[in-house]
């Protein structure tokens, strides 16, 4: 199979199949993982060892990867809303025909493995922030994405992590949880520390805010709409032991009030990416902070500290301001480099993998991204019943 | 190099205050910078390939990337692939590869040395073969920066990955870093990207020379991240939810 097969063909064959591509690329990475020196392996012991011979970067840029590569794979076999699946049962929510027990086993053991990569990768993150040696990169950022989503699924829908990778609650009889339940809130606060260096970050943050919101709202029409719904409601609200910890993560992501008019941010010029205007800026020395429109606000969490628009005065000119000058004069003749937006339009909003599509400048109050009908409420899963 | 790095010095990000008032700005004033030095070049223009040219382009598409630029650090990253490809950076371990290296001082003809005779010829050679040695891992070093930002950006439709496989199969993978620092001329086997994907047909042992060779496992599994990105980008919604064995 080389590449160009890749992108022509649809895998529309069950995964168990050794005809499938998840089949195939799963036992590829599996060989490799497996193939993988002991120096190499994932283990904390073997993380302290490369924390002490300096190499701690690529041997976490090689386990990011190869967690990203599984939880990316495993997202496929799972449904977007397993409201009526009592556990994983493939990506059918519920399953179409009842399930082989083979299926079973394996729609099961591909859940798990969706869970502990998550787990594993912001244990990872964790160690690297001990040790003071994090790594940072937009690749680094989409892959702690991934593992903030996969526990915001898992807060969400509790019963398909059975094990508790993520939840830190385990649903099998007398075993203990396989994690703490607090890599999901990690994993978003380790987005946020990065909201400061990397623009990307604050999209990755803003992403889970609305995945949340996205989830919270599905829920609560579930519930109100379909007959089924209290007994979601009742299969939710049995996980107590980390409701603390859930009341927390959500609260972390929970978006402001709904206000009547969509947020709407006004930058200078042609926004805050535009090298023309990052140049000019600072050469006059004035501020590159957008200012946000009077009566508005920017989109944010509401444990995120106030940021207040401060007016700077024009400060004096720099030092460099001939390079300045000249740069600003190169900048302003070419046009503008960048603009700061995708020329290919929608952007994906994902619920893993699933996509649904989102159309640039989409901000419509209620139907924000999740398509329409859907109305926006302050309801958010385990808020209401914490009291939060 | 300031372009990725400005935001983590707490110094330069001050210098700049309050002109540029965050540390993304201070990262943005120097990929300004650095675009108006690659369109501006005393000695060339921008389409003039160069190895430290291709380094930065992949430098600024990195931070492009990061500004949420994505097309912007494709296209950069582009001018970097097609650099590559006119430098023959996918030749560098070929029979025929092209030598002597730009940046290094004639190399000898003969083979690299071993460590215990280097002391022996009054180090001329020595140096000139550590210099060639250093060169060429250089260049593959540069290759697969290239290819593994290819991989990490590209995605199935929009943004197709640039860099083939067959290509890379043609380079050593990257020795470990005390070997590069040595300038050792280590053998650490090639990607063999056929055999990677299809371990059941176990066509050809994987070999990645002796050692952990942490480097070359990197980019072994960004290959296999590629093709699941492709993979799941191209993919119908849904997988069929029950098994009909074929």
């Amino acid at each position: 199979m080389n590449r160009a097969d890749l992108r022509t063909r649809v895998d529309n064959v069950h995964p168990m199949s050794p005809n499938s591509t998840y089949y195939k690329l799963s036992a590829a990475l599996e060989a490799f993982v497996d193939s993988l020196p002991h120096q190499l392996e994932f283990s904390s012991n073997t993380l302290q060892v490369h924390f002490s011979t300096r190499s701690s970067s690529s041997y976490a840029v090689l386990h990011v990867t190869l967690f990203l590569a599984r939880i990316t794979l495993e997202r496929r076999c799972l449904p977007d809303f397993p409201f009526m699946s009592p556990r994983a049962l493939g990506p059918m929510d519920p399953p179409g025909q009842q399930l082989s027990p083979e299926e079973d086993r394996f729609y099961s053991e591909s859940a798990e493995r969706y869970m502990l990569a998550s787990r594993d990768l912001v244990i990872l993150m964790s160690s690297l922030e001990e040790w003071n040696s994090q790594i940072e990169s937009p690749f680094i950022i989409s892959a702690i994405e991934r593992a903030a989503r996969s526990g915001l699924y898992a807060y969400s829908f509790p019963w398909m992590d059975t094990r508790g990778f993520m939840t830190g609650v385990s649903r099998t009889p007398e075993a203990e949880p396989m994690g703490t339940g607090e890599e999901t809130r990690k994993a978003i606060e380790f987005i946020n520390s990065l909201k400061q260096r990397w623009i990307y970050a604050k999209e990755s943050f803003t992403k889970c805010v609305e995945m949340q919101v996205c989830l919270s709202e599905r829920i609560e029409k579930f519930i109100q709409q379909d007959r089924n719904g209290g007994v979601l409601q009742e299969k939710i609200s049995k996980i107590l032991p980390n409701q603390d910890e859930r009341s927390r993560l959500f609260g972390m992501l929970m978006p402001p009030t709904p206000k009547p008019s969509a947020a709407v941010v006004v930058s200078h010029g042609r926004g805050p990416s535009s090298e023309v205007d990052i140049l000019l800026s600072a050469a006059s020395g004035a501020t590159q902070e957008p200012v946000v429109a009077a009566g508005t606000e920017r989109w944010m969490a509401v444990n995120t500290p106030a940021v207040s628009v401060q007016q700077q005065p024009a400060g004096p000119k720099s030092e460099e301001g001939g390079s300045l000058d000249a740069l600003a004069g190169f900048a302003a003749q070419q046009g503008k480099i960048g603009n700061g937006k995708d020329e290919y339009g929608s952007r994906d909003v994902k619920m893993g993998d699933a996509s649904v599509k989102k159309e640039e400048g989409q901000k419509e109050e209620g139907t924000r991204w999740i398509g329409p009908g859907i109305s926006t409420t302050n309801w958010a899963v385990g808020v209401n019943a914490s009291g939060c | 190099m300031l372009t990725l790095t400005a935001r983590h010095v707490a110094p330069l990000i001050a210098h700049h205050a309050p002109a540029l008032p965050t540390s993304i700005a201070v990262s943005e004033f120097y990929a300004s910078a650095l675009k108006y030095r690659l369109k501006n070049d005393d000695e060339g223009s921008l389409l003039t390939p160069a190895l430290d040219k291709v380094q930065a382009l992949l430098m600024l598409s990195v931070h492009e990337w990061g500004q949420m630029r994505k097309s912007d650090a494709y296209m950069w990253l582009g001018f970097a692939i097609r650099m590559s490809g006119i430098m023959g950076l996918s030749w560098v371990d070929a029979d025929d590869a092209r030598t002597p290296a730009p940046y290094s001082p004639e190399p000898e003809p003969e083979e690299p040395l071993p460590y215990k005779r280097r002391k022996l010829d009054n180090g001329n050679a020595v140096k000139a073969a550590t210099a060639f040695t250093v060169e060429k891992e250089v260049r593959r070093r540069t290759f697969w920066a290239v290819f593994i930002l290819d991989r990490a950006v590209s995605s199935g439709r929009y943004f197709p990955s640039m860099v083939s496989s067959i290509d890379a199969n043609r380079v050593q993978l990257p020795s470990d870093e005390r070997g590069f620092m040595f300038g050792a001329d280590i053998k650490t086997g090639f990607l063999n990207s056929e055999s990677l994907l299809h371990p059941e047909r176990n066509c050809e042992p994987q070999q990645v020379g002796g050692g952990e060779r942490i480097l070359a496992h990197v980019v072994k599994a960004m290959e296999i991240w590629g093709q699941i990105q492709i993979w799941t980008e191209m993919l119908v919604p849904k997988l069929p939810a029950t098994y009909e064995p074929r």
